[in-house]
């Protein structure tokens, strides 16, 4: 992975000035050195983490008469493949690496080339003569990619404080980016929490020229009508997901001229990855994780006893709340948005762990509970669509006592309030009936919003607008698809790739690799039966199924667990720190204009009581949603707070300047 | 659906293990199964254990909905 970033204009040339200062905001994805291009119309800059082909690799590069260039982040784990069917077809390569393979392909196959990439990127590809800037996101929205318009520019970076370099671009908080992430946890692309400053949805393709903005898209999450599933028996499927996987995680451990390593959280997903690479490769793997100084969040048994299978070179980093608090703040400087969970933090200190160790490649197994319906809130869906064939049924209400059965406060142990929480909107023909529970428990945080704050735009709340905008074939897909798609469409790439993946990663120089999220094997898992996903309420019953024989039965049958650590506890457990005291005083609580400042210090007053103990998991996200805000806001909007970037573009440094060279 | 295919899912349901030891529970998660897997509608007098109390009882009962 590597951070990407230019501006083109139809009327202007742009000084390198500007390009040097994007690059330098983003050199903490590419400390391996530095490169830009320019012409009398377009900048591309780039830092690179040399991964394949560490020596040629260099960027921007051209096709072979200059009149393509490209600045690409991420990797095309099949450029093998595709270099030789394009040599075949008469291209010469001047390197071996899978930059010059897309712009290759670009020549040959046109926008029909993203589809035949099997990978995670994030592309801009320019054309000198037709002066025109093509740019592409990978299928998931593993890698990310933000463009805006300053004046006359049009300006794309892989990260948003790269855009903030020009002072032309805008600096206010967005009302609708807010609404979302205050509903859903996070924004829906191509919305952002910043005015003027969108990104490229994942699966799309863009065009601009004559400073417009085209976009199409090349990948949708669709599944089969619920009437006319296929199937295939457990047994075929099993069999087509357990190859699809195997050499999903093959092309992603072996597709490297640098060591790659492996995230071991305990769970199924990647304990599963770990034990392909361990069985079907024969390099020796080293195996990172996270652990935690509170039991409650803890996984270190079943990390142990998966790695001691393997035979793993294991390591693992301990974090306490203590940790946690004090790396906040850069992990909101690198997220560049709201967060309601502390979770990124500890994988922010992990990445620097791996890197550390040095290593600046992992496998992680994120992804897995949105192809074959892991979360919880699958399973939720499906008590409550049981349910709501007959409401008035005291038996069917019961089912809502199944769920979370490892909360010490599970909905089995207070029936009640499970029942009473579930039965809220239960009505089938609500297309987000999955999701309502979760929406409705997150927008409890907007109630602390201060007076004079709109959010949303005009009376449009942002569950509304997303259900606007269903796909056609909605309707037709059973009710674990549709809560899929909702999944693909908001929090997976919006938090769980973003906030908790990439931003994570690439603050550490790290780049992570998701076989889960390679485009075969969603395929192929959209189009299995939902009951073999989640069969009753076991959820990636087909995976444990079909790894039963290289993972142990006390992690395929251990209740889900859902990555977590500890949230406002974490910052009121011990002294509090300097920076909670002053980002959330009055004074800065109504320069933000978001927070209401009474029920902000009503709220903090009864969380430092508690030292942020057994609070609910709506004061939780209030807690967490006022620190990260109140820390955008400071980095962001006013530039009041330094951020940890070096300031200067890695080095050594490539520079093309045609007009220097013209 | 044959019966083989009934076979199946049931073993796999029987073998994952059970969310819940309450007997009502037991029932309750085995409904929930029936419906999905299968797409019957159950009335609440369905739910026992006659039925749905045991692996062998959930396949007797689907062989009869299903006319397997």
């Amino acid at each position: 992975m590597c951070g990407i970033c230019g501006c083109v204009s139809p009327y202007e040339s742009p000084e390198p000035a500007l390009i040097l200062k994007m690059m330098a905001a983003l050199a903490h994805r590419g400390p391996d050195g530095s490169g830009y291009y320019r012409d009398s119309h377009a900048l591309l800059g780039h830092t690179r983490l040399a991964i394949i082909d560490t020596a040629g690799g260099v960027q921007p590069l051209s096709n072979e008469d200059g009149r393509l260039w490209i600045s690409f982040n991420g990797e095309i784990f099949n450029y093998v493949e595709l270099s030789a069917e394009l040599t075949a077809l008469g291209h010469r390569m001047k390197t071996a690496s899978d930059t010059e393979v897309i712009v290759h392909a670009w020549e040959e196959w046109g926008p029909a080339c993203f589809s035949r990439f099997n990978g995670q990127w994030a592309i801009a590809l320019w054309d000198s003569r037709k002066k025109e800037l093509i740019l592409s996101r990978d299928p998931a929205g593993i890698v990310p990619l933000h463009y805006t318009f300053s004046g006359n520019r049009f300006m794309f970076a892989s990260e948003i404080k790269a855009l903030f370099t020009d002072p032309g671009v805008k600096r206010a908080l967005d009302p609708v980016g807010l609404d979302q992430t205050f509903t859903f946890w996070c924004t829906v692309a191509p919305q952002t929490i910043y005015e003027g400053i969108f990104e490229l949805e994942p699966g799309f393709w863009a065009r601009v020229i004559d400073g417009k903005l085209v976009k199409e898209a090349f990948w949708t999450n669709s599944f089969p009508n619920a009437d006319s599933v296929s199937g295939g028996s457990l047994e075929e499927n099993g069999a087509r997901v357990r190859q699809a996987l195997v050499e999903a995680t093959r092309l992603r451990f072996l597709r490297s001229d640098v060591p790659v390593g492996a995230y071991l959280s305990g769970g199924i997903d990647s304990s599963v990855t770990s034990a392909i690479i361990s069985t079907y490769t024969s390099v020796p793997l080293r195996t990172f994780s996270l652990r935690f100084s509170d039991a409650e969040f803890d996984e270190g048994v079943f990390q142990g006893e998966m790695a001691n299978r393997l035979g793993t070179e294991h390591m693992s980093l301990e974090v306490s709340a203590s940790d946690i608090c004090n790396v906040f703040p850069e992990v909101i400087w690198h997220g560049e948005r709201p967060i309601l969970r502390s979770g990124p933090a500890p994988l922010f200190l992990l990445s620097k762990y791996v890197r550390q160790s040095g290593y600046k490649v992992v496998v992680t197994g994120e992804g897995s509970d949105e192809m074959l319906a892991g979360y919880d809130i699958f399973r939720e869906a499906k008590v409550r669509l049981f349910w709501s064939r007959d409401p008035s049924s005291r038996k069917r209400a019961r089912a809502a006592e199944l769920l979370y059965p490892w909360l010490a406060r599970s909905p089995g142990k207070a029936p009640a309030f499970a029942q009473a929480f579930f039965s809220k909107n239960l009505d089938a023909s609500d297309p987000a009936l999955s999701h309502r529970p979760r929406w409705d428990a997150t927008s409890a945080i907007k109630s602390m919003l201060s007076p004079s704050f709109t959010l949303g735009a005009g009376n449009i709340p942002a569950d509304q607008e997303l259900l606007s905008r269903l796909p056609a074939e909605f309707d037709s897909w059973d009710p674990i698809a549709r809560a899929q798609w909702l999944e693909l469409t908001t929090l997976l790439p919006g938090y769980i790739l973003s906030s908790q993946g990439d931003r994570m990663l690439m603050g550490n120089s790290v780049e992570g690799r998701f076989p889960f999220l390679d485009p075969h094997f969603m395929k192929l898992a959209h189009s299995l039966p939902s009951s073999q996903k989640l069969l009753a309420l076991d959820e990636k019953h087909i995976l444990k199924r079909e790894f039963a024989d290289l993972v142990p039965s006390s992690i395929l049958k251990r209740p889900k667990q859902p990555y977590r650590a500890p949230d406002a506890s974490s910052f009121f457990s011990s002294a509090k720190r300097d920076w909670i005291e002053s980002l959330t005083s009055a004074s800065a609580l109504a320069e933000a204009g978001v927070f209401d400042a009474a029920m902000v210090s009503s709220l903090f007053a009864k969380c430092a009581r508690v030292e942020g103990k057994n609070m609910s998991n709506t004061d939780n996200m209030r807690v967490l949603a006022i620190l990260s805000t109140q820390l955008v806001h400071s980095y962001f909007i006013t530039g009041k707070a330094s951020g940890f970037g070096t300031g200067f573009a890695p080095e050594p440094m490539a520079v093309f300047d045609m007009l220097v060279n013209a | 659906m044959k019966k083989v295919e009934i076979d199946e899912l049931v073993n796999d349901y029987s073998a994952k293990g059970l969310v819940s030891t309450d007997a009502e529970l037991v029932l309750v998660e085995a409904a929930l199964f029936v419906e999905d897997c299968f797409h019957l509608r159950l009335t609440d007098d369905d739910f026992t254990g006659e039925n749905l109390g045991s692996p062998e009882a959930i396949r007797t009962f689907l062989y009869k909905r299903l006319g397997a």
